[in-house]
């Protein structure tokens, strides 16, 4: 018999650390947490921002909703979709806010390291090429290439299926290639 | 063209993998965990199930609320077109119910039905045949004093008779 894929995703051991952990109530779930999300998750969030100080922000309002719904995390079907909708939820409510404000967000949120043969400004023409694409293209592209996810990771953390997240990104590498012609 | 593409393609995922995304410091990861353990320990599981329902209930009165306040205000906005005194009152007279059947109210619902043009002639001859037909009326009740407008009624019984049976 075939199995589906939450099937699956019910049986990852981590899940079931982590749903016991919630389940009982135990604050060292909080550190399994951080451990398995916090990174993923703030690089969602500086895609989706644009910014590493409003990415921690909401990063923290993302973990104390975490444990405020922690009952229901914990019975949730699927973990990741969960905290990352959770995460997308509070990303929109800053990026509303912010449109309310009309605040411009000018803040360095790619880095390349000095020992890179690159021009200096790459980092810059990067993120400048990134910030053009739309926010559903641009969160694909920087979770499957700075989060190293497969696109089956990305669809179950969006709920989306496979094949919209891979046209996701191909669109949105096609409209980086047009922007940054002159660096290829 | 396309295997252009795809090698243009290849070198573009490779130049953002030259950048990467600034980790957080430790700072931060202390910050959000002690923030969070202390939210944690300070809502019970009880508690966290109790805050659906408590939204429910602030909803419900929200709504409540917004209903008595549509209320209140349709009734005041609407309030300069109501009477000022009691409104149409039942007449409670009984020859008032036979008035229909009197063959002069016919006539003159009749009369009403062909009104003509709202024209000063007309209304002024509109307004003589009415007067003509209570006049007629007048000497009808003059002729017949037992008629039934102010004494007796075809539908109740003569009280003047039903007085001496008891």
């Amino acid at each position: 018999m075939k199995r589906s894929e939450d099937d699956i995703l019910d049986e990852n051991p981590a899940d079931n650390v982590l749903r016991a952990a919630l389940s009982a109530n135990d604050p060292a779930a909080v550190k399994l947490l951080w451990d398995r999300y916090a990174k993923g998750l703030l690089a969602y969030l500086q895609a989706m921002l644009c910014s590493l100080h409003d990415a921690e922000d909401v990063l923290q309002t993302v973990f104390v909703n975490i444990v405020r719904q922690r009952h229901r995390l914990a019975r949730a079907r699927n973990l990741d979709a969960y905290v990352y909708r959770i995460a997308r939820n509070e990303a929109f409510r800053l990026i509303g806010r912010r449109k309310k404000t009309k605040e411009p967000v000018k803040e360095s949120w790619l880095i390349v390291p000095e020992r890179n043969p690159e021009p200096d400004d790459l980092a810059e023409r990067l993120q400048a090429a990134l910030e053009h694409l739309p926010q559903s293209q641009r969160e694909v592209i920087v979770m499957k290439i700075y989060g190293q996810k497969t696109f089956l990771d990305i669809a179950r953390i969006l709920e989306l299926p496979q094949n919209t997240v891979a046209s996701r990104y191909r669109y949105g590498i096609e409209k980086l290639r047009t922007l940054l012609e002159n660096l290829l | 063209m396309n295997d252009a593409k795809e090698s243009q393609n290849g070198k573009l995922e490779k130049l953002l993998r030259k950048a990467r995304l600034p980790e957080s410091s430790p700072e931060v990861k202390d910050r959000i965990t002690a923030e969070a353990i202390r939210v944690w320990n300070h809502t019970s599981v009880e508690q966290s199930w109790r805050i659906p329902f408590l939204r429910l209930a602030a909803s419900a009165a929200a709504a409540v609320l917004v209903v008595c306040l549509a209320n209140f205000t349709g009734d005041h906005s609407v309030a300069r077109w109501k009477t000022s005194g009691p409104s149409v009152m039942r007449q409670q007279v009984p020859e008032l119910e036979i008035l229909p059947e009197m063959p002069y109210v016919k006539h003159l619902t009749a009369i009403s039905r062909v009104l003509p043009a709202t024209n000063g002639s007309g209304l002024r001859r509109y307004v003589e045949t009415v007067r003509k037909l209570l006049d007629e009326v007048q000497q009808n009740d003059v002729s017949k004093p037992t008629a039934p407008i102010g004494g007796g009624s075809r539908l109740y019984p003569d009280r003047s008779r039903s007085s001496s049976c008891s």
